[in-house]
C-alpha cells in the first residue's frame, strides 16, 4: 500500500531540490544580463551626447536593444523548460520508488 | 429507513471510499511513474565548444581592432574574418536547429513548444537560434558600416557589448542543456 502522506511530502522535498539550485542561478543570470542591456543602452546615449556615436550609428544600435530583451527572455524561458524538465523527472522518480516499494518489485 | 440501518449505509460508503482510494492514487502513481520527460532539446558539445570558440574570435579581433584599423581602408585585410565567423555562425545555427526537439503535453499545456526557426514570438525559438542571429546581425553591420564609412571606435564598442549579451544568453543556455 502507498503512503499517500509520505508520497506527497517526498514529491515535494523532491520538487524542491530539483528546482533550488537552478532558480537561484538562473535569477542571478537574468540579473546580469538585463544589467548588461541596460549599460549597453545608457552608454549609446552617453557616447550620442558627447559626439562620439552619430545618429544613424545611434539608430542603427538603438534598434537591437529590444530584440536582446526578447532574445533574453526568450533564454530565460528556455532554462524555465529545463527546470521544469528537473523537477518533473524528480518527482517521477519520487513515485517511482513508492510503488516499487509498495509492491516489494522491481516495476 | 431507520436510523441504524442509515448509519450502517454510512460505514459501508466509508469503507469503499477508503479502499478505492489508495487504488485511485497507485493507479496514478504508476502513470507517472511510467513518465520521465524530455522538455528540451539534448545537449549538444558540438555547438558548446564552437560557441565558446565564436565568443573568443569575436573578442580577439575585437581586441586587435586598435592595431588592425577602424577605417574603410582596412577592411580589405578584415574581410576574412566577417566571412568565416559569419559562415561558422550559419553552421551553428543548422546544428542547433536541426536538434529533434521533443514534442509533449506537457510543453503544449504550458504554450512553450520551441520551434527551430519560430517566427512565432517570445519563448518559442530556440535560444541559440534566435542569439545567434543576432550574433550574426551585428556581425553584418560591423562588416557593412567599414566597409562603406569606417567604423568609430565607440560604435565597434557598443556593437560589440551587444554581441556579449546575446552570446552569453546562448553559452548559458547550452551550458544548462547539459543535464
Amino acid at each position: 500500500m502507498i503512503d499517500v502522506d509520505k508520497l506527497i511530502k517526498d514529491s515535494i522535498t523532491a520538487a524542491t531540490n530539483a528546482a533550488q539550485a537552478d532558480i537561484t542561478q538562473v535569477a542571478g543570470f537574468a540579473r546580469s544580463q538585463f544589467q548588461a542591456i541596460a549599460e549597453n543602452a545608457a552608454g549609446i546615449v552617453a557616447d550620442r551626447l558627447a559626439g562620439k556615436l552619430t545618429d544613424a550609428e545611434v539608430e542603427l544600435l538603438m534598434r537591437r536593444v529590444p530584440k536582446l530583451v526578447q532574445a533574453t527572455i526568450n533564454t530565460l524561458q528556455g532554462l524555465a523548460l529545463i527546470t521544469l524538465e528537473k523537477v518533473w523527472n524528480a518527482v517521477a522518480a519520487t513515485v517511482q520508488d513508492a510503488v516499487k516499494l509498495a509492491l516489494k518489485a522491481p516495476i | 429507513m431507520t436510523m441504524t440501518e442509515l448509519q450502517d449505509a454510512t460505514k459501508r460508503h466509508r469503507r469503499s471510499a477508503s479502499t478505492v482510494w489508495p487504488t485511485v492514487v497507485a493507479a496514478l502513481a504508476f502513470l507517472l511513474a511510467a513518465c520521465s520527460a524530455q522538455l528540451a532539446p539534448s545537449y549538444d558539445d558540438y555547438i558548446d565548444n564552437n560557441l565558446t570558440q565564436l565568443s573568443q574570435t569575436i573578442e580577439t579581433y575585437y581586441a586587435a581592432m586598435p592595431a588592425t584599423g577602424y577605417s574603410k581602408e582596412s577592411f580589405s585585410k578584415q574581410e576574412p574574418f566577417y566571412a568565416d565567423t559569419l559562415g561558422k555562425i550559419e553552421a551553428l545555427k543548422t546544428r542547433a536547429a536541426a536538434r529533434p526537439i521533443p514534442e509533449g503535453a506537457v510543453t503544449r499545456w504550458l504554450g512553450m513548444q520551441q520551434k527551430p526557426n519560430g517566427a512565432s514570438g517570445v519563448g518559442n525559438e530556440i535560444p541559440t537560434v534566435a542569439n545567434l542571429n543576432l550574433v550574426a546581425d551585428a556581425l553584418q553591420q560591423l562588416r557593412d558600416t567599414q566597409r562603406t564609412s569606417g567604423l568609430s571606435p565607440n560604435f565597434a564598442q557598443r556593437t560589440v557589448e551587444q554581441i556579449r549579451i546575446a552570446l552569453r544568453n546562448a553559452i548559458t543556455y547550452e551550458m544548462a542543456l547539459k543535464r
